[in-house]
């Protein structure tokens, strides 16, 4: 269950304040598949970093498994995300000096899991995205839906309980668009995954149990 | 888990291969290079021909005369110019000070005073002067026979005066070769010639190479009786333009004669005629690289000038190591800036801010010290090359290990500095910008 009360988010610069978010309420049960939609620039990643626990928010709080409302930049804070969240970037964020294996293994890594449990472990999510033949390549050697699908394997090789994920189907056609939304699916549906979505696309949106709207950092609907 | 990290560290040095071979181009050429100075340098020193013994040396260079003054001071000098000494007796007042006077020493004064050392065994009494002649300017040295033989001089042809030829005041000369290519326009076949300096014809009986430091820069040597002011005449004064040069068996005695020389200061009085105006005598020893270090900086604080002049030294490497390391963090800064979203990345998956620090630290010290090793192997293989092809002379280079420790210590430093630096920047960024700084 991951719930955020009175969350509010403002930037401020040097010559302007932005509120990027204003006062969101949630509550996000287990194995819930909830997407979040709203024009560009309107806070949709801001609020997921902030659910993400990568971003504090200004004021309010963000609540995970009825825990107490958590401490940045804490060692057990760190390990929380390690072990519980999975993340998909707005963008891939692979890193280019690492192998697809590698990359992929880096939460495993950080969880210091052995070095043959670990590969066991990329090997089989790999498998489950149809990648497996790639594990030795570099990023700039995979075309770009084949990154997609790396950066989803990275997220769900910890097994999290909750993956988060930014415009998963953004850049791609509607037929990787569509895999990649299967492979969602079916984390949801099968491993019970909570998955927060954040897309521009409304037949992806609408698969989903939920559909949260953002409109100038508010909840519409 | 260190295991982890190095091999982490390794791949990601392989992936970046540009980077990487540049930057450890940058350490191991530099570090080459440097070795090549410091193994010339050395060689320098080391085979120079009239040095060989200089680790056994000691040297007196100068007197002073010192008296304390509550109002008045006298000051008393002499000066050596065109081969004659020139004493100047000037009466000055100052309100209260001390009184100092200091110059190089009588001939005389170094036979009675510092003819017989215990422990030293063997030395020379010698002085520099510039005289100038119709033809050239000369460095002359007046010197007595056993000059040539604590400085071992590289003879191309003839040999040195012995003792009757001194006693004898015979006029016979050693000239450097430079003087003999000035003098006679050949460099060869110039013994039995006649050299004239102070209106007298020198004839040439030994022909040496420079020995290339300051202290023993010259181009003439005659026996020193011929210098009639200042070595044979004892009038009252101390002073002249002598300096005494002690050598030991090995350089463990140095410091032995140095005791027998301050102990025979301590026994010395001021002579008769200057007691008026002085209580205080003072020569002091120095050891061969303190003396040099005083020729060039102050003769007076030897000791000071030798310290100075090691950390000049050291000031010069650093700065030579350092350009390069500049360069390097300049690279490394490009690079790290390169690497926002996979720190951005690496932490949203869970590392916490010492493994950040440690993986960049180490991925700098591992790349030092490859860029090290290489460097040493460059310098070996740059040594064997210059040694091999008599690239200069029939001088052997040696690879100077020491120096190659030290300098890869300093680059360990630098990489761990700049390892430190910017690991602590990477670990303190937040995670939402460093993603947003760029994406693949
Ligand atoms: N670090 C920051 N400093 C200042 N303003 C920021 C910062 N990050 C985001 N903003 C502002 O906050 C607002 C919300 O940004 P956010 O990235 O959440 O938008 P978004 O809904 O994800 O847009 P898109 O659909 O284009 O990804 C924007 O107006 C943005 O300019
Ligand atoms: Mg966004």
């Amino acid at each position: 269950m991951i719930t955020s009360n009175q969350v509010n988010k403002v930037y401020r610069t040097k010559t302007i304040e932005t509120t990027a978010l204003h006062s969101v309420n949630l509550e996000i049960p287990e194995g819930e598949f909830l997407s979040i939609m709203g024009p560009s620039g309107r806070g949709k990643s801001t609020l997921l970093n902030i659910i993400g626990l990568l971003d504090a928010p200004t004021s309010g709080q963000v609540q995970i498994n009825e825990s107490n409302p958590p401490k940045y930049n804490t060692k057990s804070m760190v390990k929380f995300r390690n072990k519980k969240l999975g993340f998909i970037f707005q963008g891939f964020h692979l890193i280019p000096d690492l192998s697809v294996s590698d990359n992929i293994e880096l939460p495993l890594f950080y969880r210091k899991t052995s070095s043959k449990e670990r590969r066991k472990l990329a090997e089989e999510a790999l498998e489950s995205v149809g990648l497996k033949n790639r594990m030795s390549h570099f990023p700039s050697q995979l075309s770009d839906g084949q990154k997609h699908r790396v950066t989803i394997t990275r997220a769900i090789v910890g097994k999290p309980q909750k993956i988060l994920t930014d415009q998963p189907t953004g850049n791609l056609d509607s037929v990787m668009g569509n895999e990649v939304m299967d492979i969602l699916m079916h984390l949801n549906s099968e491993n019970n995954i909570t998955i927060v979505m954040v897309t521009h696309d409304e037949n992806m949106a609408k698969k989903t149990h939920k559909l949260m709207r953002l409109y100038d950092g508010q909840q519409v609907a | 888990m260190i295991s982890n990290y190095i091999k982490l560290v390794i791949r990601a040095l392989g992936q970046n291969k540009f980077f990487t071979s540049i930057s450890l181009f940058g350490i191991s050429f530099t570090l080459a290079i440097l070795m090549l100075i410091i193994s010339m340098l050395e060689t320098e020193v080391d085979t120079n021909p009239a040095l060989s013994e200089r680790d056994k040396m000691v040297l007196v260079p100068n007197l002073q005369l010192k008296k304390i003054f509550y109002d008045t001071i006298y000051s008393y000098d002499s000066t050596m110019y065109n081969g004659e000494i020139v004493i100047d007796f000037r009466y000055k007042l100052y309100e209260q000070g001390s009184s100092n006077s200091n110059n190089e020493l009588a001939h005389w004064f170094l036979e009675e005073h510092l003819d017989d050392i215990p422990n030293a065994v063997n030395q020379t009494f010698f002085n520099r002067n510039q005289v100038n002649n119709s033809k050239v300017e000369l460095k002359a040295v007046y010197a007595d026979h056993r000059f040539g033989e604590v400085f071992d001089f590289k003879f191309i042809d003839g040999f040195g005066f012995n003792e009757t030829a001194v006693k004898n005041e015979e006029l016979v000369a050693v000239i450097t070769d430079d003087l003999a290519d000035k003098y006679f326009g050949r460099r060869d076949k110039v013994l039995g010639k006649n050299i004239e300096k102070n209106g007298r014809n020198y004839s040439v009986i030994g022909v040496i190479k420079p020995a290339g430091i300051m202290l023993l820069s010259l181009d003439i040597v005659v026996p020193y009786t011929h210098d009639y002011i200042d070595s044979q005449i004892r009038d009252e004064n101390s002073f002249g333009s002598y300096m005494a040069m002690y050598i030991g068996d090995e350089s463990s005695d140095v410091e032995l004669i140095k005791e027998d020389i301050k102990f025979i200061n301590s026994n010395t009085e001021v002579p008769a005629p200057a007691r008026e105006y002085f209580d205080i005598t003072e020569f002091k020893p120095y050891g061969f690289h303190e003396a040099c270090a005083g020729q060039i900086l102050d003769m007076n604080n030897a000791e000071q000038s030798l310290n100075i002049m090691t950390w000049v030294m050291y000031a010069l490497i650093g700065f030579l190591i350092l350009l390069p390391t500049l360069n390097l963090i300049n690279l490394n800064v490009g690079r790290f800036m390169e690497r926002n979203s996979e720190i951005g990345v690496r932490k949203a998956f869970g590392v916490d801010r010492t493994t950040i620090l440690v993986q960049f630290i180490l991925e700098n010290i591992v790349q030092t010290f490859l860029g090290g090793l290489i460097g040493l192997g460059l310098a070996i293989l740059g040594i064997d090359l210059i040694n091999d092809t008599n690239l200069i002379g029939d001088i052997v280079l040696k690879v100077n290990y020491r120096f190659f420790g030290y300098s890869l210590i300093i680059c360990l430093l630098f990489g761990l500095l700049l390892g430190i630096l910017h690991a602590y920047r990477m670990s303190k960024m937040h995670i939402v910008s460093a993603l947003k700084q760029n994406k693949l």
